[in-house]
């Protein structure tokens, strides 16, 4: 059985400013660091290498420097490591991205299982994951919380939505995404860090993938981001004036309009 | 009230700008469509003079469907699309992927709608993939820029940060909606529209994910994440005698109540209505903080409340920087007066 989890490289949440000029990221010297559900993924690749023997292929979008993050998994235990990096992927979307990434399947070959996690802490979108499912024609679970059984004919999850959780089964291949709650990660070994240290991470750049520069990257992202801004910390909002029952009067004629007095 | 049976066959080319895709899980309808069809009604009143204003559907895929459309309507959709087979009973991402995208490619909206659950955010990129189309996901803000292109505004890194994004090429402009942002659309029950039935085609419904079993959640008394009012309550409250007053505020509001980590540390509320860092992060349609200074950790876990009022008897409070408005006076005092204002 081959799984492949995907990981992925984040800034620091806390060191993250607004040029107001450029209207671009500042990330100063990147503190950069493995997306937290990822560990979540890894793990899960993991545990079906201890249960069914599974090789677990652990694989990254990024510049050269998100080397660490693969490093750092094989540490935990995966087998091998691919950094899939190329200039031309540099401003990648969501689509583009999932382009990228499904040709890296294909490459591959006979992967069985992939995984990720539900989302990552910088943009948040947790669109990949379904994306790659569809243009690979998999069925795709989201927001795995558990495992619950895996054989070398399928696998068992539970899903977790806003009302109900739901088990669902599938056979292979499938895309799995999964949260914080399907597992807690192993710490490294020495002797897995001691491998991490040695580890070779094979590079593969669009040409090893046979993939179109022009399908990705930035010119192959159908969006864009039009503008960033931080966040008003200083909403400057209105606070009222006057005696207690002025003040209340004036709120409450404002909440009325807004619609947020209907249940009276 | 009339809602008119059309054949899709029968429909004019092209007159929708657009879709909201509603959600079922369970046999009930998620409540984010009417916030969506709100949402739908403030783009399109936005260029609103001429009179061959484009419509406003909804889609809807699953069984027994039309006992949802008359809601849906009233709401202020002019179309409704309901795709019923048996195989929709179950969740399954790839025939919720494949029916919705047939119809849609049909129809041709400019935009489609949908909300940021956890359902939508994982169907809506296999419907924008098989479009090779841009989407957005969990946006909190929309509009349509000088071009007419709709604007895509989501907090991103924690909420630090606001980024715009737009789709200015592809079709449809696809995004998910952050739930309990925008307020519902307000009920019209003199409106009429349309319904469409829609036999989805079976090779749309082929998948190799079975759903094994579906396991409700309690739902007892709506938590404090899915409320759309809640009254949050600080040190400014004084002694617990005066738990009673913000009680009745909740009760007339219909609202539910949440603390602050100090409140919650002496006691007088238990942890899970802790609001801030340390306990939950909420986005009310409505948030009246009471009493509260307004540290950062506990506004991190409001900032998402589409109104933020704040009563606190010191004007210099940093709650007021982070409020939409703002009383300054005694909380013994407001809130007494506040509720005799409700009830008369």
């Amino acid at each position: 059985m081959r799984v492949c989890v995907f990981v992925k490289q984040v800034p620091a949440v806390e060191h993250v400013k607004v040029d107001p000029v450029k209207g671009t990221l500042i990330r100063d010297g990147c503190e950069c660091r493995i997306n937290p559900y990822d560990l979540h993924a890894v793990e899960l690749g993991l545990r079906l290498k201890d249960e069914l023997r599974a090789e677990v292929i652990v694989a990254t979008m990024g510049p050269p420097q998100a080397k660490s993050v693969l490093t750092d998994s094989i540490a935990m235990g995966a087998d091998s490591a691919y950094l899939i990096s190329d200039r031309a992927f540099a401003g990648s979307d969501a689509w583009a991205t999932s382009v990228v990434l499904s040709s890296f399947i294909r490459f591959l070959k006979d992967v069985d299982v992939i995984v990720c996690g539900n989302y990552s802490v910088d943009g948040e979108t947790g669109m990949v994951g379904p994306e790659m499912a569809q243009l690979l024609e998999i069925p795709s679970f989201t927001y795995v919380t558990e495992l619950i059984a895996a054989d070398n004919d399928g696998l068992t999850v539970r899903r977790n939505f806003e009302a109900a959780d739901i088990i669902f089964k599938s056979s292979y291949p499938v895309l799995l995404t999964v949260g914080k709650e399907v597992n807690e990660p192993r710490i490294p070994s020495f002797g897995g860090m001691l491998k991490a240290k040695n580890a070779e991470v094979t590079v593969l750049d669009a040409a090893a993938l046979g993939i179109d520069p022009a399908a990705v990257g930035i010119d192959g992202s159908p969006t864009k981001v039009a503008r960033i801004f931080e966040n008003q910390r200083d909403l400057g909002g209105t606070v009222f004036s006057g005696s207690t029952e002025e003040q209340v009067d004036q709120l409450l004629v404002i909440l009325e309009g807004q619609g947020h007095l209907k249940c009276l | 009230m009339p809602l008119t049976i059309t054949d899709i066959s029968k429909l004019p080319v092209r007159d929708e700008d657009i879709f909201v895709v509603g959600e079922i899980i369970g046999g009930e309808l998620e409540p984010t469509v009417f916030e969506l069809i709100g949402a739908a009604k403030d783009l399109t009143q936005a260029g609103q003079q001429d009179k061959n204003a484009k419509k406003i559907s909804v889609i809807l895929a699953g069984t027994a469907l039309d006992q949802f459309a008359e809601k849906i309507v009233t709401h202020g959709a002019d179309r409704v699309y309901l795709i019923e087979d048996e195989k929709l009973g179950q969740v399954n991402d790839e025939f919720l992927a494949n029916v919705i995208y047939d119809v849609l490619a049909l129809r041709t909206p400019e935009i489609v709608l949908a909300g940021a659950t956890h359902l939508g955010r994982s169907v809506m990129p296999r419907i924008a993939a098989k479009f090779k189309t841009g989407l957005s996901a969990d946006v909190t803000s929309l509009c349509l820029n000088g071009e007419g292109i709709l604007e895509q505004t989501k907090p991103a890194f924690k909420d630090l940060i606001q980024a715009v994004i737009i789709c200015a090429e592809k079709r449809p402009q696809m995004t998910t909606v952050r739930p309990r942002i925008f307020a519902p659309a307000a009920e019209d029950l003199s409106r009429d529209g349309e319904i469409v039935f829609v036999k989805p085609d079976q090779k749309s419904l082929a998948s190799r994910a079975i759903q094994l079993k579906v396991l409700p959640k309690a739902r007892s008394g709506k938590s404090l994440e899915e409320a759309d009012v809640v009254i949050g309550v600080g040190r400014g409250i004084g002694g617990r005698e005066n738990l009673k007053m913000i009680e009745e505020l909740a009760e007339l509001l219909e609202a539910e109540i949440g603390a602050t980590r100090p409140l919650v540390d002496d006691g007088y509320f238990s942890h899970d209505v802790q609001i801030g860092q340390s306990g939950k992060v909420i986005a009310p349609r409505l948030y009246i903080a009471c009493g509260i200074s307004g540290a950062l950790q506990h506004t991190v876990g409001i900032e998402r409340a589409k109104v933020i009022v704040a009563i606190n008897k010191d004007s210099q409070a940093p709650i007021f920087k982070v409020a939409h408005y703002g009383i300054v006076g005694d909380i013994t005092e407001v809130i007494p007066y506040m509720i005799n204002r409700l009830r008369g």
